[in-house]
């Protein structure tokens, strides 16, 4: 499967639970980014190509949201699809999300099939088999 | 607002395990006969606000955190670098406060999460609200909900 995800969580090890349902889901080990902060995940979206964003809300430097804002705000990569993977239930900030046209949100807890769902339904991914 | 009891903390808390690593817990016997579990030497506290304010502090032992770290990525404890322990333990009680102040605000949650922080030592948790000593996998977990004034306009 030849799309490109962006895990934004500001946990290493959460970022690696889930690259790899990811992987489990059928993206390719190399097509998955990382970034610990959505400063750091606008200056992945400069260098490459993103198809899906996984974000994380609740993050020091630039939260979940401000990212967002951005991202939508810049003409070259305004559609890239986004799904909030959070543990976010403060409903005026998912209503502001909601405006910003990001719909698709997994809340944690979550079990990795639930994400795996969202690839496949979004990316088209292999469904996980196992 | 609602109320949150201490069998409401001791199931999220059962169920964020559950749902993000398969970790099984269960409320510490008080059966004298059973082995005691480990102390707990790692802590974390992450503090919410809206309408009332609070924190939820998470004690926990050694090999807790580290099965925990293990659980999330699926790998042996022995394979994982020093930082995942702090780092699991972080981001479990950033799931196990957000099922808390879910739970606390209702359908229309007012309530926003801060940044999950470790400490060396167990922060003051004298007066909880509610708290609970969960025995996971024969290693110790312990979660404290600590309540602030509530603000003059709740």
């Amino acid at each position: 499967m030849n799309c490109n995800v962006l895990i934004v969580d500001d946990s290493p090890i959460l970022r690696s639970a889930i690259a790899k349902v990811a992987r489990l889901a059928g993206v390719p080990e190399e097509r998955i980014f990382f970034a610990g902060d959505g400063a750091k995940a606008l200056e992945v979206l400069e260098k490459q190509w993103i198809d899906l964003v996984l974000l994380d809300l609740n993050m020091p430097v630039m939260d979940g949201e401000e990212f967002a804002r951005r991202l939508r705000a810049n003409a070259a990569l305004a559609d890239t699809k986004v799904v909030i993977v959070s543990t976010e239930s403060n409903q005026d900030r998912l209503d502001r999300l909601r405006a910003l046209g990001i719909s698709e949100a997994l809340r944690k807890p979550f079990q990795p099939e639930d994400l795996c769902q969202i690839l496949v339904k979004l990316l088209g991914a292999n469904p996980c088999a196992n | 607002m609602r109320e949150l009891t201490v069998d409401a903390v001791i199931r999220l808390t059962c169920s964020a395990l559950e749902r993000t690593c398969f970790m099984m817990a269960q409320p510490s016997s008080s059966d004298d006969s059973s082995p005691p579990l480990p102390k707990a030497t790692k802590f974390v506290t992450i503090a919410y606000s809206g309408p009332e304010s609070g924190t939820v502090v998470l004690a926990s032992s050694e090999g807790f955190a580290r099965s925990l770290a293990a659980s999330l990525v699926g790998e042996s404890p022995d394979s994982l670098d020093p930082s995942a322990a702090d780092d699991a333990l972080r981001e479990l009680s950033n799931i196990v406060a957000g099922s808390l102040i879910s739970e606390l605000g209702g359908a229309r949650c007012p309530f926003a999460l801060g940044l999950p922080a470790s400490h060396s030592t167990l922060p003051p948790v004298t007066g909880a609200a509610a708290a609970a000593v969960l025995d996971a996998e024969s290693e110790r977990l312990e979660v404290y909900w600590l309540r602030a004034a509530r603000s003059l306009a709740a």
